[in-house]
């Protein structure tokens, strides 16, 4: 009996363990999608209302979960470095949230943001959008097959380890 | 009171400097402080503050990174958001304050469509000199008749400061009955608005049109606002005297500034030289710089049509 309970636990906990790592890809790509949905609304806003960059920071960190709550409202803050440091800085603190590729287009958005027309503005948020998206489907795609694995290798490294103590 | 006011206008002026150089502000001493109309930044060589005409040096050289992060302070860093004031050399600030840019033209279709590479800045002190205008007044103003006065000074002679505190006094009926004033504040200066609310003190009975072109914002309060007086800051287009001519037809009187030295001036060049022909203006108030000090004169003009 006891033996049973052990092995159910020693296989539900690696099984957990899996499962938590395929949902750990699939909540970063939903982040990913939530970042893209912000900064589409950033386009729009440029477009049409000309709103400047830290009002938008802040209006996007009250629609946005975390983290990406923090990185728009301490980009919308003032900062003695400037806003393209600060957006840098920011865009930092979520790697292990996002990809280390959607860090990096995120990172050099903030070099160029703020610095054209209105025109030169939509220009560059559009096609971080669609280098965003590129990744988007990337990601979804490894979510899904890696995310199998995971839960696969979880239970089945369960059952091995039951095994091997059995 | 004032001195204090003063000094509190330029700290927050000076919020938009790098920490370097407001802290070099921050230094001067008090009557300095409460006398500086103007920051001038250039580029490699030391900041100075301007004050009763002259410029006193704080000993801080301003770099190019010093003028980009003004630049970046003074847009919110969205230039597509001021383009339309960069383009006009000049960008409005919170509190009434002006940044005056000066760098090499972007030209698009024979226009200036954008600045870069800027080589020097001033940031203009936002002041509001309560009874400023206070002997001269009753000269243009007699009971509910306000004769349409023009403003006319040098840049940087107080035009936009001493309208201000006419339309204030006017609008909250200090030496008469108080007037219905609509403000065209294409720039910004005068009423500063930050969130529908004037920073800068217009008087109750004033609205404001902040932001639009002046002959669009006179045309908006005379279809909605029935003011019984149009004011606007420097006149310098024919679209604003076009404007003008038809809040004058409407029997609205006018305030209006103006940039020239002197009366003969404005004869000299054609825009001003209409709009004396168009006989709008009864009055007009000349400034002149005296020791520390502004002397005003009120000279009247030929009768006026309305």
């Amino acid at each position: 009996m006891l033996k049973l309970l052990g092995s159910i636990l020693v296989v539900g906990s690696l099984s957990r363990i899996g499962w938590e790592m395929a949902r750990s890809l699939r909540r970063r790509t939903a982040l990913l999608r939530r970042l893209i949905g912000a900064l589409e609304r950033m386009e729009r806003e440029v477009q049409t209302r000309l709103t400047p960059l830290p009002a938008l920071c802040d209006l996007l960190s009250q629609e946005v979960p975390s983290p990406l709550n923090r990185f728009f409202s301490q980009c919308g803050k003032d900062r003695e470095e400037g806003f393209a440091k600060t957006w840098r800085t920011s865009a930092e603190g979520l790697r292990g949230s996002l990809s280390n590729g959607t860090v990096d287009c995120l990172a050099r958005l903030g070099s160029s943001l703020g610095r054209s027309d209105r025109e030169g503005e939509q220009a560059l948020l559009s096609s971080t959008v669609e280098e965003l998206r590129g990744l988007l489907a990337q990601e979804e795609e490894n979510s899904l097959r890696q995310g199998r694995l995971f839960g696969i290798l979880g239970v089945t490294a369960g059952f091995f380890c039951v095994i091997l103590l059995i | 009171m004032v001195t204090e006011y003063n000094r509190e206008k330029l700290r927050e002026a000076a919020d938009y400097l790098p920490r370097r150089l407001r802290e070099a502000v921050e230094h001067l001493s008090p009557v300095l402080q409460s006398q500086t109309e103007e920051i001038r930044l250039r580029m490699g060589k030391g900041m100075t503050v301007l004050a009763a005409g002259r410029e006193y040096p704080t000993g801080s050289a301003v770099t190019a990174e010093d003028l980009d992060l003004i630049l970046e302070r003074a847009t919110q860093a969205s230039t597509y958001a001021a383009m339309e004031q960069v383009s006009h050399g000049f960008v409005s600030l919170r509190g009434g304050h002006r940044l005056g840019l000066c760098g090499t033209g972007i030209m698009r279709e024979g226009k200036v469509s954008n600045l870069r590479q800027f080589s020097s800045m001033a940031l203009r002190v936002a002041h509001q000199v309560p009874g400023i205008s206070l002997p001269f007044l009753g000269e243009i103003w007699k009971g509910n008749i306000l004769y349409s006065t023009l403003i006319l000074a040098p840049p940087g002679w107080g035009k936009t400061t001493l309208l201000r505190e006419i339309v204030r006094r006017l609008s909250e009926g200090e030496g008469g009955r108080p007037l219905r004033v609509g403000l065209a504040d294409e720039r910004g200066e005068l009423a500063a608005m930050c969130g529908g609310i004037p920073q800068m003190d217009v008087g109750r009975h004033t609205d404001v049109m902040d932001g639009c072109p002046k002959g669009e914002a006179v045309l908006m309060l005379l279809r909605g606002m029935s003011p019984q007086v149009l004011a606007m800051d420097e006149v310098t287009a024919p679209q604003d005297l076009a404007a003008m001519e038809v809040a004058a037809g409407c029997g609205v009187s006018l305030l209006a500034t103006a940039h020239g030295g002197s009366l003969t001036d404005l004869i000299r060049r054609p825009l001003y030289r209409r709009l004396l022909d168009l006989r709008i203006f009864r009055c007009a108030i000349t400034i002149a710089m005296e020791g520390d000090g502004r002397r005003y004169r009120v000279h009247t003009l030929e009768e006026s049509s309305c």
